[in-house]
C-alpha cells in the first residue's frame, strides 16, 4: 500500500479531530492516561501513517499487569487508539556558516534574516538560529565550530546573541553573525531551505543536527507537553523516527531545524528528547518566527554563498572534524593508536561534563586557561602555520595538564582516574614543547609506531 | 655502571642530613647542575608546604612526610627503596598533587620550573627505586629531548 502524503494524513487528523472532545474523556477515564489527543501511531519505536487517537500514559505496563477493565481498548468508535509511553525529558547535551554545524554544544539550526519589526537588527541582517539553552545569554559571542562551552578566544566570535528566549511554547536563540563570517540558507546533507511551512501531523521531516547528522521522522503529535528542565511546555511537536532512524536527535542536536521532506521548508527546532526514547521535541517554527521578528528566506538572499554551493563553505567550517577523522584513521592502524582512540572516547562525554558541570573542575579548567589552549590548538589544526603561545595568561600545556589530571583523579569516576594516572605521563611526553597541531599529530602517530614495532620486537 | 658510594658512617643528625644529601647529589654526574637549577626554587616549596594552609593540607593528606623521611633515609643507603606507596597515598599521586598545588599557590617562576621539570621527575619516580637511581635518571633525563617532526618522527613513515 503506497505511503500517505503529508496532505492525506493531515486531513485524516483534522477528521479525527472533530470527535477528540467526544472520545477524549473515555480514554482519560482508564488508569494511568495523562493526555489524549490526535496523531500518528507509532509501531515499534518508528512513526506509521496511521492516524489515530493517542492515549499517553505516564508509564506503560505489560498487558499480563492490567485488568481487563484497566487496558485500553485498540480501537474506539471504530477509531484505531495508540498508546505511547510518555517520556522523562532530558535537555540534550550539546556542540557553526551553514545550518547543521556544531555551535557551542548544541546546532546552529539554520540562517533567517531580520524582518522588519526586529528591534535588535536592521532589516534582512542574517542570524544564526538555534536554541535558547545553547546560547542563552545575550550580548555574549558565539563560534562557529567552537568544542567548549566557554567564550574565551577567536573562535567563538562568529556572531553575538542579540535575543533568547525560553518559556513554554519554545526554547530559541538568535545571534547576529559578525560582518565577516560567510553563510549560506543551506542544511548539511538537506540542501538549500525554502522559507518555513506550519509543521501538520503525520508530516515527514528531517534534520541535521551535530551529534547525530541526518535523521528522518514523522511528526506524531503537534500537542505534546514536554517538561525540559522543568520548564513546562505545551503545544510542542512530537517527532519519531522513520527507517533506518533509530533516534531522532540526542544530546548535541539541540537547535537543529526540522524540515519538511517534499518541500524543504522549516516546521520547527528541535530541543529536547525524551530520556529514554527515540522520538524529539520541537517547537513549531510559526511562534519562533513571530516573536523573534525573523523569517525564513524562501530564495537565498544578498550575501550569501549561493544556493548549491555550500559544500564549498562547509568544507572550511568542518575542516577541524576532517583532520580529526584522518588522525582517528592514522590511528587505527596500530593496535596502541586504536587502544587510544577507544580509551579518548570512552571518557570524552565524562571530561566534557566535569569542565562544564562539575564546579571544582571547571575553575581548574578556567584558571589553567583550558578554553584558551584549546582555541589556540583548534586554531593550528585549521591553519598549519598557525604556531600555539608558550604560555598563556602565565600557563603553560604543562601546568594545565598536570591541573586536570590531579582533578580527574580527585573528581572523575573510578575508571577516569585510573586512566588518567596510567597515561598522563605519555601525554605530558607527547605534548611538552610541542606547539602546532600538525607537529603533536606526527609525534602521536610516531610514538604509537614505535610502540607497535617494539610489541612486534617482542612477539619475535 | 656508575660506582655508588658506601653508606655513611656516622649517618647525620636529621638538621644535617639535607646538607649531607645535597653533598651526595653534588657527587652523583650531573648532580651539581641538577641542584643549581632545583635549589633557587627550594626555599618557596619549603615555605608554601609550611605556610600555605592549601599546600600543607595536600601535603599531608598525600603521606608528604612520610614520603620525605624515606626518600631522605635512602640517600644515606644505596639498598634503601623509596616506597612508592605509604598507607593509601601514593608516591606519584604525591608529587602530582603537590605539582598542582605548588603551581596553583606559587610564584610565576615556580610555575615556570614546575611546567619545565614535572615530566622527567614524575616519569622518574615512576621508573627508579632508590635515591641515587633517581638523581642519576634526572640528570640524564635534561640532556634528552623529544625528537621533533622534522627529525626522528619523519623518519618513521617508511617503517
Amino acid at each position: 500500500m503506497p505511503e500517505k502524503t503529508d496532505e492525506q494524513l493531515a486531513a485524516e487528523a483534522e477528521r479525527l479531530d472533530a470527535q477528540l472532545d467526544v472520545l477524549k474523556p473515555k480514554l482519560l477515564g482508564y488508569p494511568n492516561v495523562v493526555d489524549v489527543y490526535v496523531g500518528i501511531k507509532t509501531i515499534q519505536g518508528y512513526g506509521s501513517d496511521v492516524v489515530c487517537f493517542v492515549a499517553e500514559v505516564a508509564e506503560k505496563k505489560p498487558l499480563s499487569e492490567l485488568g481487563s477493565d484497566e487496558r485500553i481498548p485498540a480501537e474506539i468508535d471504530g477509531h484505531p487508539v495508540d498508546v505511547y509511553d510518555r517520556e522523562k525529558i532530558v535537555i540534550p547535551l550539546s556542540e557553526v556558516y551553514c545550518g547543521g554545524v556544531s555551535l557551542r554544544s548544541g546546532t546552529l539550526g539554520v540562517f533567517a534574516l531580520a524582518t522588519a519589526t526586529n528591534t535588535h537588527l536592521e532589516t534582512d541582517t542574517p542570524v544564526m538560529v538555534t536554541n535558547h539553552h545553547v546560547a542563552s545569554r545575550i550580548g555574549e559571542p558565539v563560534g562557529v565550530g567552537s568544542i567548549c562551552d566557554c567564550i574565551c578566544s577567536h573562535c567563538c566570535e562568529d556572531g553575538i546573541i542579540v535575543d533568547s528566549r525560553r518559556d513554554a511554547s519554545m526554547d530559541v536563540a538568535i545571534a547576529k553573525l559578525s560582518s565577516d563570517t560567510r553563510y549560506s540558507h543551506e542544511i548539511l546533507e538537506i540542501g538549500p531551505v525554502r522559507g518555513s511551512t506550519a509543521p501538520t501531523r503525520g508530516m515527514s521531516v528531517s534534520k541535521y543536527g551535530n551529534k547525530t547528522g541526518l535523521t528522518r521522522g514523522r511528526i506524531q503529535s503537534l500537542t505534546a507537553s514536554p517538561s525540559p528542565g522543568g520548564t513546562p511546555m505545551n503545544n510542542q511537536v512530537r517527532v519519531v523516527p522513520l527507517p533506518p532512524t533509530t533516534h531522532v536527535a540526542l544530546g548535541g542536536d539541540s537547535g537543529s531545524v526540522l524540515v519538511q521532506d517534499s518541500t524543504n521548508r522549516v516546521v520547527g527546532i528541535i530541543h529536547a528528547k525524551p530520556k529514554n526514547g527515540t522520538s524529539a521535541f520541537a517547537c513549531p517554527i510559526g511562534p519562533v518566527l513571530t516573536a523573534m521578528h525573523i523569517q525564513i528566506p524562501v530564495t537565498g538572499s544578498a550575501d550569501t554563498i549561493p544556493l548549491g554551493s555550500a559544500t564549498a563553505a562547509v568544507r572550511s567550517v568542518t575542516g577541524l572534524r576532517e583532520s580529526v577523522a584522518e588522525l582517528e584513521a592514522k590511528l587505527c592502524e596500530t593496535a596502541l593508536g586504536r587502544h587510544w582512540l577507544a580509551l579518548a572516547r570512552s571518557h570524552l562525554d565524562e571530561v566534557r561534563s566535569l569542565v562544564n558541570r562539575d564546579r571544582h573542575a571547571k575553575v581548574v579548567w578556567q584558571r589553567v586557561q583550558g578554553p584558551a589552549f584549546v582555541a589556540h590548538w583548534v586554531k593550528s589544526a585549521r591553519e598549519p602555520d598557525y604556531v600555539v603561545p608558550v604560555e598563556i595568561a602565565g600557563m603553560r600545556i604543562e601546568n594545565a595538564l598536570l591541573a586536570l589530571c590531579a582533578t580527574f583523579r580527585e573528581r572523575g569516576s573510578p575508571r577516569l582516574a585510573r586512566d588518567a594516572t596510567e597515561h598522563y605521563l605519555t601525554v605530558l611526553e607527547l605534548t611538552r614543547g610541542c606547539r602546532r597541531a600538525d607537529e603533536f599529530v606526527e609525534r602521536v602517530l610516531s610514538y604509537t609506531r614505535q610502540h607497535q614495532r617494539l610489541e612486534v620486537g617482542h612477539g619475535r | 655502571m656508575a660506582t655508588i658510594p658506601a653508606p655513611l658512617e656516622n649517618p647525620p643528625q636529621p638538621l644535617r642530613k639535607i646538607e649531607a644529601l645535597e653533598a651526595i647529589v653534588r657527587s652523583r654526574p650531573g648532580g651539581a647542575a641538577l641542584l643549581d637549577e632545583l635549589l633557587p626554587l627550594a626555599d618557596e616549596v619549603q615555605f608554601l608546604v609550611q605556610r600555605n594552609r592549601r599546600v600543607a593540607t595536600v601535603w599531608q593528606r598525600h603521606a608528604g612526610p612520610a614520603f620525605a623521611r624515606a626518600i631522605v633515609e635512602s640517600g644515606f643507603d644505596e639498598w634503601a627503596r623509596i616506597p612508592k606507596s605509604i598507607q593509601a597515598a601514593s608516591l606519584e599521586g604525591l608529587l602530582l598533587a603537590m605539582a598542582d598545588a605548588l603551581q596553583r599557590h606559587g610564584s610565576l617562576a615556580l610555575r615556570r620550573a614546575i611546567a619545565d621539570n614535572a615530566y622527567e621527575l614524575l616519569r622518574c619516580a615512576r621508573e627508579c627505586s632508590n635515591f641515587r637511581e633517581l638523581i642519576d635518571a634526572l640528570a640524564a633525563s635534561r640532556s634528552v629531548a623529544f625528537p621533533t617532526s622534522a627529525g626522528g618522527g619523519g623518519a618513521e613513515a617508511d617503517a
